[in-house]
Parts: C-alpha cells; structure tokens; sequence
C-alpha cells in the first residue's frame, strides 16, 4: 500500500530554490484579480494624483509670480539631495556595500551635462546638436575602450607565459606612456610612439563625427527633449563609471569598493576642468523645481519599487549572507553591481539636473567630503527606511543650500551626528521603520508575485 | 636628458615616501581590521605639524630643526591617532558588519575638514625644509643631481621598512602582533593581550604615516587640500591594486605608483592639474588587469 502525501507538504514542481513559490506571512492580505491595465491604474493612481499636484503647485514657485529666485533655487538644491540619498540608501542599505563616491558619481553627471553647453556652445534648444555631440563622444570612448581592452586582454594573455608577466609588461606600458608623452611636449612634436598621437586622434575621430551627424539632425526643438537627453546621458554616464568600478571591485573585499570610491570622488573633485568652475551659458527659464521635484519623487517611487520587489529582496539576501545566497541562485556579484549601477545613475540624474538649477558649478560640490556627507545622511535618516532618509536628506541640506559659508562647520557635525547616531541608534531615526503603514510594502510584493505566477 | 634625470630622482623620492605611508596603512590594515580610514590623512597632519614646529624656529633650518619638526610632528599624530583608536573606533570594533567602517568614514570626514580648514587658515610652504634638496630642474651641471633630502629619504624609507620587517618577523612582538592579525580571538586564547597588540600597531602605522607624509611634504613645498591627502591617496590605490592582504606588495605599488605619478605631474603639459585624474587611471587600470592575482594569492573575501 503506498503512503498518501498529506495535503500540507507541497510537492516539488522541479523549479529552481529561487522560482519557489513561497507562502507569503501576509496571508489575511487577499489578493485581488483585476484587469492589468486596471491593475497598472491602481499601482501608479497615487503616484499620477502626485505627479499632477506637483505640476500645479510647482507653478507657484517656478512660474511668472515666482516667489523668490533664492527660494526655488534652495528648494531645487534640496530635491536633488533628496535624489543623491535615496540613491546611496539603495546601496548602503538594501545592498549592504559602502560606497563614498556618490557625490562623484553626481559630479560625472553634472559635467557630462553641462560638457557640450559649456566648451560646444550647444544650447538646449538645439537638441539635435546635443544628441550628435553625445553620439560623436560615445563612438570616441567606444574607439578608444576596444583599444584599451585588446592592451589590457593581451596583458592578462601573458601570464600564461610566465605567471607574474602581466606586472611586468603594465608597469613598462606605463612608463612607455609617461616618457613618451612627456618627451613629446617637451619637443614640441609628436616623435615617437602611438601614446603621443592617442589624444588628437581621439579628438579627430569626435570631430570628423561630430561633423557628419550635425547636418542630419533637426536644428531647433523644444528645450524640454534637450533637457531629457542631458538627463538620459548624465544616467548613463554615471552608471557606466559605476560599472566599471563595481566590476573592478567584484568579489574582493568591501575595502575594495569603499578605497576604489574614494579615488574616484577626489580624482572627480581635483581633475574636472583643472579645478575651474564650469561657466555655462545663461538660464533657460526651465521650470525647474517642478523638475526637480518630479524627479525626486519618481526617485523614490522607483527605489521604494525594487527595494520591496523580488530584485530588493535578492539584494538585502546578498548583503544579509553572500555565500547562502548564492546556494539559492542569487547572483551576489550581479546585485551588488546592480545597486551600486542604479544609485548611480540616479546621482547622474540630479547631476543632470543640477546644470540647470545654479551657475557656475563648483567642483567643490563634488568632493569626497560631500558624499561621506551622503553616507551620514542615510544613517542618521536610517540605513533601512526609505521615509527616514527622505526627511533627513531634506531637513540636513537646508543648512548648506542657505549658508554655504557654514557648510564645512555642518559637515563636521553631521560627521560628529553619525558616530553618535551608529553607536546609539545604529538603525536611523526611524527605527528602520517607515511613515506609512507597513501594508503598503506588503501590497507592493503581492503585486509582484501574482504578476510572477 | 639632464631634466629627465633630475625629474626621475625627485619622482623616485616621492616614491619612496609613499611607500613609507603605504607601510603604515598597510600595517594598520593587517592587524586593525577594518581599516583605520583616517589614517589616510595622518600624512597630511604631520605636515601641518612639521610645517608649524619649523614655522616657528628659524630660517633656514638646520638639521636640528628638520629632526625636532620630524620628531614633533610623529609625537602628535602618534598621539591623536591613539586617542581616535581608543575613543572612536574601540568601542565600534565588536559592532555589526557596516557601523565599523561607517565609523572610520565619519572620523575620515572629521579628519579632511580638520586638516583643509588648518591649510587655509594657516597656509605653509615646506620648501625652507627641503631647502637641502638638489635645485630644481635648470640643467645647470655644478648642482648635485642627488641631493641630501633625496638621499635621506631614501635611506629613512629603506631603513626604516627594513626595521619593520625585521621586527615583524624575527622577534616575539612581531611575531605576537601578525597573530592578532590573523585570528584576534585565538590570539588572545594564547595569552596575547589584543587590543594593546592592535593600540600599538595603529601607533607605529601612524608614525610611519607621519614620517612618509612630512618627507613627501618636503619634496613638494606649498602644502594645499589635495597635497595634504594625496600621499594618502596613493596608498589607498596601493592598497586596491596589490590587495589589502599583501602588505609587502602593497609598500612595492606605492613606491611604484607613487613615482609614476610624481613623474606624470612634472613632465605632462598639464599634469600638475590632472594629477589626481592620472592616480585615478592607474589605479583603475590596475585593477582591470588585476596583477596582484598574478603573483600569488587572489584570495577574494566576502
């Protein structure tokens, strides 16, 4: 006589230990069954109603009655702080890395925007020209990234020759490069080898595309598709810069990340236009705290989204246990590059933004002083909540966007404030907790996993 | 060919005072884990210090004076890095896995503002200390291509890693303190009083640092933000492009990077302002091509 399976004990269906179905603890929360687009409307009617409200009353402050250019500007500032910190709680807090390059990360965006508006007189109502300027830099770096890589593949090649060949032949290709270039503006010619002519042939091979795409593309558009496309270029930058550094730092130790962070975040503040203030052309008359604002809550909606998603999950799995994560087919490495890639392009956005909000930007805004600032700010608004981050990114910029006299005397004490605050309440202001009640989170995830099944 | 030369011997000075700081940072890694992140701006402190003992003496300074700013500005950061130890970061040692770095990136910031905020306020040149190195780059032949200060820092840096390796790995105190750094708690199983272990390793990480500082200090005269952090900075890159484990190949990719980059910010067109971009690269490019895995253990911690 076969034993009967009890009804309780599920069957195994063959999936992988990931695509589980696993019974959710919100149990008395029933889900409903709706049309999609009836599901979508319901999802995204808050985020619309706040979208439109935001609209209507960002009128008042970027309109013809504006209040007060300071105010908008100030009110602007501290959007795009929000954006910067609700980008670093993503990797800080669901992820578990420590990164203090978010203020570069920010600065990458900001002076790829502001790039072609500044040394191309490209203006913003030209999106044309700006589009075949992003398209002419990006063939450039592609060009100049395949000769990088065969240099580099090569290098790695030859350690099967002799195992610590690969030391070798970076420390004389560095060298070889030093002299000759050195050597070649000493002369004033270009005698030598390939590295000397690497710099104008670059800038010929931007040129010459430059070139030949501006006459195919349209002459005037409205300034509002200008403004998307630095936005989407400033995304992609930054997160192209975070991709690099994460893949450098994958499957190393965090000092790795946190040290490789720490370069980028000087190496952006120092070297960006030899220290000088970017001058850009005058303001376009954008309303830009409404964009702002949109985009800090989009921001936060999306980050809210994946931190509550199954993507967040694997996440908090890989900062919680890496190697338990990986025996359940988590990829640690993908997500953590995966955050440290969204939180980042995020920065590149506000960097974006930032363009347009005061001028000239300052590279001091870029430093690693501010983005340990960042740090300290999602710590004390709580590493795990995403309402404690918001309101201490906006209660904790209000004193460097009103007097930046005192900005370093600020930093200071919020250095001071998250020692304090990690020794005594490691979990934020909040608790960890959030503003709103917990069901919403839980809807979120039973959203997801219906649409999952 | 002349100015190549003299350029290569201060690049190569340069060198090995960052390899100084990279032995401190280094030592401070390997045994005080996580690492103590504002040892990263103890180089710049010291020349601060070195900079106001000499301020205050005479001008120019004899070798009296370089001995007391060396000795006074090692004392202090030996001092102040002690006191963060025991009052910031031995408290967070024990503390779930981020709030101890966390920590050291609140007291890093605490540091930067420190030292920035003294530099602008008290601006200082060290070029009366390092009056004793060969003229710079004039191509006339009566002037030393080695000067004393080259010769010094080379010797201090080579004797005084040398001593370090000596004691590391020849006497009971080494071999004590690279226990701590291995297993902490069996360590202390056998009788080894840990956290003093770790207190008097992130004193001598912070004399190392000092000293390496205040010799870099001297090859470079005016002291501003980025010449204050910047011995730091090549051993941070150090550190990723050898891997934190290998404290001996982190001290060789300093004295490497940090000649390199020396050299690239002298002879470049415009490498004074790029010189961080240029760290930046070598320090990504190293890391792409990974050569620490190359020459022995690639061991990845998660």
């Amino acid at each position: 006589m076969a034993l009967q399976q009890p009804e309780s004990i599920p069957k195994d269906t063959g999936n992988r230990p990931s695509e589980l179905a696993i019974e959710p603890a919100w149990g008395h929360i029933t889900p409903t069954h709706r049309h999609p687009w009836a599901q979508f409307a319901v999802s995204n009617g808050l985020l619309a109603v706040a979208i439109v409200v935001l609209l209507l009353g960002g009128r008042l402050i970027d309109g013809p009655a504006a209040i007060a250019a300071n105010l908008q500007t100030a009110l602007s500032l501290i959007c795009i702080h929000i954006m910067l910190a609700i980008g670093l709680l993503l990797v800080v807090g669901t992820s578990g890395q420590i990164s203090l390059g978010q203020a570069g990360f920010y600065g990458i965006g900001a002076y790829v925007a502001a790039w072609p508006l500044s040394t191309q007189a490209v203006h913003l109502t030209h999106p044309g020209e700006l589009l075949s300027f992003y398209t002419a830099a990006a063939i450039t770096l592609a060009a100049a990234a395949v000769a990088a890589a065969i240099i580099i593949g090569l290098i790695r090649l030859s350690q099967r020759i002799i195992s610590p060949m690969p030391v070798l032949l970076l420390s004389v290709l560095v060298l070889w490069c030093v002299i000759d270039l050195a050597t070649a503006a000493q002369i004033g010619r270009q005698p030598y080898l390939v590295w000397s002519h690497a710099g104008p042939g670059l800038r010929a091979i931007h040129d010459a595309t430059f070139t030949a795409l501006a006459p195919t593309t349209p002459e005037s558009a409205s300034i509002l598709l200008g403004m998307l496309i630095l936005i989407v270029v400033a995304c992609l930058a930054a997160g192209a810069a975070a991709g690099v550094i994460s893949l450098t730092s994958a499957g190393r130790s965090p000092i790795h990340l946190l040290l490789l962070t720490l370069i980028l975040a000087v190496g952006v503040r120092s070297s960006l236009w030899s220290n000088a203030p970017a001058a850009l052309p005058p303001a376009t008359g954008l309303p830009i705290f409404t964009g702002c604002a949109i985009a800090a809550l989009l921001a936060v909606v999306m980050i809210w989204r994946i931190v509550h998603s199954q993507i967040g999950r694997a996440m908090e799995t890989v900062r919680e246990d890496a190697v338990a994560a990986a025996t359940i087919g988590i990829a640690p490495r993908r997500q953590q590059m995966l955050a440290l890639v969204l939180g980042a392009a995020v920065a590149g956005i506000a960097g974006a933004l930032r363009t347009q909000v005061q001028r000239p930007i300052d590279p001091i805004e870029f430093g690693l002083a501010p983005g340990i600032v960042l740090l300290a700010i999602v710590v004390i608004g709580g590493r795990h909540s995403i309402s404690g981050t918001v309101i201490a990114a906006a209660a904790l910029s209000i004193v460097p966007v009103v007097w930046p006299d005192a900005t370093m005397g600020w930093y200071a004490l919020l250095a001071v404030g998250m020692i304090v605050m990690l020794r005594r309440r490691p979990d934020g202001l909040l608790a960890g907790s959030e503003l709103w009640p917990p069901a919403w989170n839980r809807k979120t995830a039973i959203r997801e996993s219906e649409a999952t099944r | 060919m002349n100015e190549l030369l003299v350029r290569a011997v201060d690049s190569l000075a340069a060198g090995a005072a960052c390899a100084l700081v990279a032995g401190g940072i280094a030592l401070a890694l390997s045994v005080r884990r996580p690492i103590n992140l504002s040892m990263l701006v103890a180089p710049g402190a010291a020349m601060l210090i070195g900079g106001s003992i000499s301020g205050i003496c005479t001008s120019p300074p004899g070798w009296g004076i370089i001995l007391l700013a060396v000795l006074g500005s090692i004392a202090c950061c030996c001092g102040i890095w002690w006191i963060i130890d025991q009052g910031v970061d031995r408290p967070m040692r024990k503390a779930a896995a981020p709030a101890p770095l966390l920590t050291a990136a609140a007291v890093l910031l605490i540091g930067l503002i420190v030292i920035e905020r003294a530099a602008r306020l008290w601006p200082m040149d060290l070029s009366d200390l390092a009056s004793r190195r060969a003229a710079p780059a004039t191509g006339s032949l009566d002037v030393p291509l080695v000067g004393p200060l080259h010769q010094v820092t080379w010797l201090i840096a080579a004797a005084t890693l040398g001593g370090l390796v000596l004691v590391l790995t020849r006497t009971r105190f080494g071999l004590a303190m690279r226990a701590v750094g291995y297993r902490p708690q069996t360590a202390g199983l056998l009788g080894i009083n840990v956290e003093r272990m770790i207190a008097v390793a992130v004193v001598i990480a912070a004399a190392l640092a000092a000293l390496g500082g205040l010799l870099y200090g001297m090859h470079q005269g005016a002291l501003n933000g980025l010449v204050l952090l910047r011995p730091g900075l090549i051993s941070a890159a150090a550190v990723v492009a050898a891997g934190p484990h290998r404290p001996w190949a982190v001290v060789a990719t300093a004295l490497g990077l940090g000649t390199i980059e020396s050299y690239a910010a002298m002879a470049l067109p415009a490498g004074a302002a790029m010189r961080d971009a240029i760290l930046v690269i070598i320090a990504v490019v190293a890391v792409l091509a990974r050569p620490a895995d190359r020459c022995g253990d690639g061991v990845a911690t998660t």
